[in-house]
C-alpha cells in the first residue's frame, strides 16, 4: 500500500517536552485521526511533517519524498487552527495571492467552494463568524487540488452544523483513493465517524495507531470486582480505575476477556474513554 | 515570490492607507509652509516603519507556521521583505521628488540639495531598515525596534558627549571637511552612500536568510 506520510522513529526534545520515538502512517486514500491530549505532540509532529522544525532523528516521508521542495509542497493543502492570512483581507484578495502563489490553484475551483459553503467574498476574515474562518482556510487549502490534506484542530470550536459539513467535504476528498487526510482533533466522536484509523499520541509517545473498526471492537472497558481484575491477563489490561464496589478496566483485548470473565459487564470503549484511560494511567 | 508580495501589499495598504494619506497631507503641508525640506524627507522612515510593522503582523497571524505548508522557499519569504523595504523606499524617495519639485516652484527652494537630502536618507535608511529586518528574523520586530533605537540614541549621545568635551574640535579645518566643502563632494558622498549601504542591505539579506532557514515555528 502507497502511503502519503510516513513518520518513523521521529524524537523532538524542547526543554519541557519532547518527541520521543513517534511512528504515522497515513496510507493512499484515507483519513487518519491523530488524537492526544493538549500538549501531547499532535501539533509538533505535524509542524515537523512539513519542515517547521527541525527534528533531533528519526526519517519523514511525504507524498515519497523526504525532503520537501515547492513542487512537492504545492500538492499538499494544510490547515491550521491559528495560522492563516491576516484577518483584513477578503476572499478575493486570498484568491490573487495564492494564485501567484500556488502553480496549481484553481481560481474556479476556489470560488466554487467559496459559493458552496456560502461565504462572501468581499467580507474581511475579520467580519466572518469562527465556522466561516475555518470554511475558508478550508477552501484555501483544497483550491489546488491537493493529494494531501493536513488539519490541525480543524473542527474545533465550530457548531455541530459546520463540522457536519465539513466532515461530509472530508468523505468526498478521499473518494478518488488517491487523496488523504491527516487530522487532529479533540472531537473525538468526528474521528469515530470519518477516520479510517486512529493514531494516539500520549506524553510524546505515539501509543497506537490503530484502524478505527479494529480499535472500536477490539477495546473494551470491563466492570468487574478485584477477584475477577485478577484473572484478566496483564498484557491487555490498560489501566484500572478502582472503586469501593467494583473495578472499571480498560482492556485491549475485549474478546479475550468476554472468554475469561463471560459473567462481567464489558462495554464498549470510545476513543474518549480509551484516551482518559490512558492519561489517568500516568497518574496511579 | 510574487504572491508574498501582494500579500503584504494588500495587508499593508489595508492597514497603513488613511495614515499614509494622513501624513502625504500633513508633511507636505508642514514643508509648505514652513520651507523645511525636512519634513519630505520623513516619508522614507515612515514607509521603511510601515514595512517592518508587517513583520509583527506577521508573527500575530503565525505567518511563517502556514507559509511551511506552502510552495515557497525560505529565502523568497525572507526575499520579498527585502524587495519590500526596497520597493516601499523607492516610492517614498519619487514621492519626495515630486514634493521638492513643488517646493521649489512654491517657495524658489534649492532643488538640488533637497534632491539630494532624500537621496542621502533614503541610502540610510535602506541600511538601517536592512538591519532592522535582520535583527527582527533574530530577535522578533519588537525587541528589533526597541535596540535599534537605543543603539541610535546610544550613538547620538556619544556624538554629543564628544563635542562637549571639545574631542571634535578643529574638525572644521581637516582636509576631509575641507573636500567636503567643495562642489564635488557631495555628489561622490552620495555615491559612497549609496555603495556603503547597499552593501550593508545585502549583507543584512544574506544573514537574514541564513537565520530564517535555521528558525523553527
Amino acid at each position: 500500500m502507497n502511503t502519503a506520510i510516513h513518520v518513523k522513529g521521529l524524537c523532538k526534545q524542547y526543554n519541557d517536552f519532547g518527541l520521543n520515538q513517534v511512528d504515522l502512517i497515513v496510507p493512499t486514500g484515507t483519513i487518519v485521526g491523530f488524537v492526544g491530549e493538549n500538549g501531547a505532540g499532535k501539533t509538533t509532529t505535524l509542524k515537523a511533517i512539513l519542515g517547521a522544525i527541525h527534528p533531533d532523528s528519526g526519517t519523514i516521508q511525504v507524498l515519497g519524498n523526504s525532503i520537501l521542495t515547492p513542487a512537492e509542497k504545492a500538492q499538499i493543502g494544510v490547515v491550521f487552527e491559528d495560522s492563516f492570512f491576516y484577518e483584513t483581507l477578503t476572499a478575493k484578495q486570498i484568491n490573487t495571492i495564492m494564485a501567484s502563489i500556488q502553480p496549481n490553484w484553481d481560481s474556479t475551483e476556489f470560488f466554487r467552494l467559496i459559493q458552496g459553503f456560502q461565504l462572501p467574498t468581499q467580507k474581511t476574515i475579520k467580519d466572518m463568524s469562527k465556522g466561516m474562518r475555518m470554511k475558508i482556510r478550508l477552501a484555501t487549502a483544497l483550491a489546488h487540488h491537493p493529494k494531501l490534506l493536513i488539519l490541525d484542530e480543524a473542527t474545533n470550536g465550530l457548531d455541530p452544523v459546520v463540522r457536519g459539513e465539513v466532515l461530509d467535504f472530508l468523505r468526498d476528498y478521499i473518494q478518488n483513493e488517491t487523496n488523504s487526510v491527516l487530522i487532529s482533533s479533540h472531537i473525538t466522536s468526528d474521528l469515530e465517524k470519518i477516520a479510517d484509523s486512529i493514531a494516539y499520541i500520549h506524553q510524546g509517545r505515539m501509543l497506537f495507531q490503530m484502524d478505527t473498526v479494529t480499535l472500536l471492537e477490539h477495546y473494551g472497558i470491563v466492570r468487574c470486582s478485584e477477584s475477577q481484575l485478577a484473572q484478566i491477563p496483564q498484557s491487555i489490561k490498560v489501566a484500572t480505575r478502582k472503586n469501593s464496589i467494583t473495578c472499571e478496566t480498560l482492556v485491549s483485548d475485549a474478546a479475550q476477556v468476554r472468554q475469561i470473565l463471560p459473567d462481567a459487564a464489558i462495554d464498549r470503549a470510545s476513543i474518549d474513554e480509551i484516551m482518559q484511560f490512558y492519561a489517568g494511567r500516568d497518574k496511579l | 515570490m510574487i504572491g508574498l508580495l501582494k500579500k503584504d501589499l494588500f495587508i499593508l495598504w489595508q492597514a497603513y492607507r488613511k495614515n499614509l494619506a494622513l501624513i502625504l497631507i500633513l508633511y507636505t503641508g508642514f514643508a509648505v509652509a514652513t520651507g523645511a525640506s525636512f519634513w519630505v524627507v520623513m516619508f522614507t522612515w515612515v514607509f521603511g516603519f510601515y514595512v517592518i510593522g508587517g513583520l509583527s503582523i506577521d508573527n500575530y497571524v503565525k505567518w511563517d507556521l502556514y507559509a511551511c505548508g506552502l510552495p515557497v522557499r525560505k529565502n523568497q519569504i525572507v526575499g520579498s521583505k527585502f524587495i519590500l523595504i526596497f520597493l516601499s523606499l523607492l516610492s517614498s524617495f519619487i514621492l519626495s521628488v515630486l514634493i521638492c519639485i513643488l517646493l521649489t516652484l512654491v517657495q524658489h527652494q534649492p532643488f538640488g540639495e533637497m534632491l539630494l537630502s532624500c537621496f542621502y536618507t533614503s541610502c540610510i535608511c535602506l541600511a538601517y531598515f536592512g538591519i532592522m529586518l535582520a535583527l527582527s528574523y533574530q530577535f522578533g520586530p519588537e525587541k528589533a525596534r526597541g535596540s535599534m533605537i537605543l543603539v541610535l540614541l546610544a550613538f547620538f549621545a556619544l556624538v554629543m558627549l564628544a563635542a562637549k568635551l571639545g574631542l571634535l574640535d578643529g574638525l572644521e579645518n581637516t582636509a576631509v571637511t575641507r573636500w567636503l566643502q567643495s562642489s564635488a563632494a557631495p555628489v561622490i558622498v552620495g555615491l559612497v552612500l549609496l555603495v556603503v549601504c547597499g552593501g550593508i542591505y545585502l549583507i543584512c539579506w544574506a544573514a537574514a536568510t541564513k537565520i530564517y532557514s535555521k528558525k523553527e515555528f
